[in-house]
């Protein structure tokens, strides 16, 4: 069974359909990918999958459970974590704590037991600390995990938006343009990360991203997106030939 | 009784009225909220009647004390507003709330905590119209509201800075890619705002007499007013004002005068929980 | 290394606690040490004006609501029933955790401006309530003669003896701020004050603790309401009036946002400037707002970060090592 599966959902604002009628199956272990020219819909649908819309129709269901009504903290506590297209971390608190916030979901702690139950406070603490720690080592940003997230570079700030949604535990990994901004040998890095990341956590990829070159590197399974509605789907080599997908990005006629 | 009521809110309503334009002008050109603007309307009273003190006829001083208000407004945005760079929204909050502090108390060392006579502005024989009574005040404040409020409205539609205000207003990197002066526009803001306030601060004088204490709670009505209205909209302030002055008179008269206060303030709770983008203004769902 | 910073701070900390203790003793008479007792109520206040905008970033400016939910329901209480401290203080707590819970559940929906003016337009309901309820609360005249506290038989009759029982529940309350926002609490404050969406889909239940800093940030005023009922004996809707919440976020506006010592250093300026500019008479309050606001445009982050840099500038060793958190210290 597919671990993520979207049923014909679809979401408008206002009367303009943002998305309709879609449906996209994602098997566990998969890297897939989900494109489409500019508004075709693609955050809207990562919104839509964590919860931050309501659906206007459809149905999502993630390891077997349906999401309506899910709150998205408790979509997160499920197992699904997702980065933002223009980085969105926090901004004045150190690389550190952005890693050990993502381990909220995972720690009970609560105001009472923080000063009755020290000691296994103290435990927990210490030890998402440790696993924070291993997460941004792995990443190669140890180094920065006193630095306030605001002020590391561009890079580093991408990196520390994965590391953060590494801590949530996830299943599925949901990456909002991912590659916006980098240049070819970071391109290459960020491929190089996202399938070791895919092994080393167990994890099943989905990601929205412009770059052509990367997506078609290292997709399983590609979906495109235009106006809202699924134009075409299958392996990179089967998009790269459809015609309207050829069509979508290009405009008629334009090319032979 | 009822329509009384309903006429007696008018008078208070059209300060309410002038109040809420002075402050969303601000709220919408800068995203910051002037907790000053009460002490604006009580400096601009003292201003008049100091003038009026030393002599001038009534007319030179109501004429000139807006000038100074809006002096005062502009000194303020250009010293201290500009000076944080409208950055941190607490920071510019809290500056506003410091300014409204040394007015306040600069007030209290000039002029002293004692209530001031101000002379009527208008004929205190009311008018009687069928079984209702009404007090001159109350047509001469509403007209004097809607007059201004009109001009400014016709002065941010039909004028060229008007509109550059506007643009500015509406999105300030774009404005300024499109030559026009934000920073000025800002300080031009501020003079007007000023002045509205000096305005309402002249209307409210001849009733509430001239005090430090004259506006402490009517500037944080005026933003009930505002955002009743939906926050921003010239017209919308207008008509917000309106409304909060005849609720709380309605409300005063039906529940109890002493809660009259009280009542402006759940309104505003209300209003904040129901419908924050005012009454008129539509329900948006939240974009990421 | 390890040894060295934590015998650092321990020396650090025992040289506070000491001239703290010792404070009271050099200083020449009463009057001071009133003003000190009013500093120590300061930095509850403060610290709970922290707790809810400097971490959590919901900028409240209702807090004296929540100061004066403290003191009347001691004044009340102690009026109705002739209940004492120990009853009383409880009783506020839970009287504070409802009215937080009261004012929450509107500002979760709010932010910025809107969210202010919702604190303000609470604030004065409430006192305007305590005002015009001359029934219940006698109104403007207040609640006189609330007795002092006594502890185990022993009652506070001297400004020195408050001065200590002030200072120490100030700094308990001071340490559970510390505790807290180390805490996974604290990391879900912070999380929701940077970007309260974000927070939420990183797996923090945002209304939850939303709810949580406005009710933690009540029940710090509230304390310092009982506290405040207790020592002076007599309680007014004049002392929590909007100007009151003002002052309260002053205070953490000006030692920091965010900070763990800001509230002192705060409480201790918004307390000790206005009695020390007493000789300039009627111009004092104007001044007082001068420095204040020259504060907030030149060091907008408080003066806590200001001295930090300075410390750090002039490679003060005691600086350093309490700028960085002390767990690090260990590497």
């Amino acid at each position: 069974m597919a671990l993520l599966t979207l049923d014909h959902i679809s979401k408008t604002f206002g009367g303009l359909n943002a998305v309709s009628d879609f449906s996209m199956e994602i098997e566990q272990g998969q890297i897939c990918a989900l494109i489409g020219p500019n508004g075709a819909g693609k955050t809207t649908v990562f919104n839509m999958i964590t919860g931050v819309y309501q659906l206007s129709g459809g149905s999502i269901s993630f390891d077997g459970q349906n999401l309506k009504g899910v709150a998205p903290h408790d979509i997160v506590k499920l197992g699904i974590a997702r980065t933002y297209q223009n980085i969105r971390l926090f901004k004045k608190a150190t690389a550190l704590e952005n890693v050990m916030t993502g381990f909220h979901c995972r720690t009970k702690a609560n105001m009472f037991s923080i000063v009755f139950r020290r000691k296994k406070t103290l435990e927990e603490d210490a030890r998402i600390r440790a696993e924070s720690e291993r997460i941004l080592d792995y990443l190669g940003m140890l180094d920065k995990k006193n630095e306030m997230a605001g002020s590391l570079p561009y890079g580093h700030q991408r990196l520390l938006e994965i590391a953060r949604a590494l801590a949530t535990q996830p299943k599925l990994l949901l990456l909002d343009e991912p590659a916006a901004g980098m240049n070819s040998d970071e391109k290459k890095e960020l491929i190089a990360i996202i399938q070791k990341i895919r092994k080393d956590f167990d994890l099943t990829v989905l990601l929205v991203e412009h770059d052509m070159e990367l997506v078609m590197n290292i997709s399983e399974f590609i979906t495109v997106l235009n106006y809202g509605a699924k134009i075409a789907q299958g392996s990179p080599g089967e998009v790269q030939k459809n015609q309207l997908v050829i069509e979508a990005y290009l405009g008629k006629g334009e090319r032979k | 009784m009822f329509i009384q009521q309903l006429l007696n809110g008018l008078t208070m309503g059209s300060i309410y009225a002038l109040l809420a334009v002075g402050v969303s002008m601000i709220y919408k050109a800068m995203g910051m909220m002037n907790f000053a603007h009460g002490d604006t309307i009580m400096l601009s009273a003292f201003f008049c009647l100091t003038i009026y003190s030393a002599g001038l006829p009534l007319w030179a001083a109501i004429l000139i004390a807006p000038f100074i208000s809006a002096a005062l407004g502009l000194c303020l945005e250009r010293f201290v507003y500009r000076k944080l760079e409208y950055g941190s929204f607490s920071n510019l909050l809290i500056a506003t709330v410091g300014v409204s502090f040394i007015m306040k108390n600069s007030a209290v060392g000039i002029w002293g905590a004692q209530k001031h006579n101000f002379p009527p502005l208008f004929s205190m024989k009311p008018i009687h119209i069928g079984s209702f009574t009404i007090l001159p005040q109350c047509i001469g404040m509403l007209a004097i509201a809607a007059f201004f409020v009109g001009v400014l409205q016709l002065f941010f539609y039909k004028t060229k800075i008007g509109k550059c205000m506007r643009a500015a207003a509406s999105n300030a990197e774009g404005a300024t890619m499109m030559g026009i002066n934000v920073s000025f526009t800002r300080f031009l803001t501020f003079g007007i705002s000023a002045a509205f306030a000096a305005v309402a601060g002249i209307l409210m004088s001849p009733i509430f007499y001239v005090s430090t204490t004259m506006a402490t709670n009517v500037a944080t009505k005026g933003f009930a007013a505002a955002i009743l209205g939906g926050f921003g909209s010239i017209t919308g302030g207008f008509v917000g004002g309106l409304i909060l002055g005849i609720i709380e008179a309605i409300g005063g008269a039906y529940i109890a005068t002493a809660y009259k206060d009280v009542i402006s303030f759940v309104v505003l709770i209300l209003v904040l929980y129901f419908c924050p983008n005012g009454l008129f203004g539509k329900k948006t769902e939240q974009k990421m | 290394m390890n040894t060295n910073v934590k015998s650092g701070s321990l020396v650090k900390w025992a040289v506070t606690a000491l001239a703290v203790i010792l404070l009271p003793l050099v200083l020449p008479n009463s009057y001071f040490i009133r003003v000190l007792d009013l500093v120590g109520i300061y930095i509850l206040l403060s610290t709970g004006s922290n707790i809810l905008t400097g971490f959590a970033g919901q900028l409240s400016m209702g807090q004296a609501a929540f100061y004066g939910v403290g003191a009347y329901t001691t004044g009340l209480i102690g009026m109705y029933l002739g209940w004492g401290f120990w009853q009383t203080l409880p009783c506020a707590i839970g009287v504070a955790c409802i009215f937080g819970l009261v004012l929450a559940i509107p500002a979760l929906r709010l932010k910025g401006g809107y969210l202010t003016l919702l604190t303000i337009g609470f604030g004065e309901i409430f006192r305007l309530v305590m005002n015009n309820w001359v029934s219940f609360t006698r109104g403007p005249s207040g609640i006189t003669g609330i007795r002092t506290v006594s502890i185990f038989g022993f009652e506070l009759a001297t400004k020195t003896q408050w001065y200590y029982f002030i200072f120490a529940i100030a700094a308990l309350g001071l340490l559970y701020q510390r505790i807290l926002m180390q805490s996974r609490v604290g990391r879900a404050f912070i999380a929701i004050r940077e970007d309260d969406q974000v927070a939420e889909l990183t797996g923090i239940d945002i209304t939850r603790y939303k709810i949580m800093a406005f009710i933690t940030s009540a029940v710090y005023s509230a304390v310092a309401g009982v506290l405040y009922a207790h020592l002076t004996g007599y309680i007014s809707p004049d002392s929590f009036t909007a100007n009151e919440s003002n002052f309260i976020l002053w205070a953490a506006i000006i030692g920091g946002l965010g900070t763990y010592l800001g509230p002192v250093v705060g409480g201790f300026v918004m307390v000790v400037f206005p009695e020390a500019l007493r000789a300039l008479g009627s111009l004092r309050l104007v001044i007082f707002g001068v420095i204040l606001m020259l504060v907030i445009i030149y060091y907008p982050k408080g003066m806590v970060p200001f001295f930090q840099q300075l410390g750090n500038r002039m490679g003060d060793r005691f600086h350093k090592g309490a700028r960085k958190p002390r767990k690090e210290g260990g590497e």
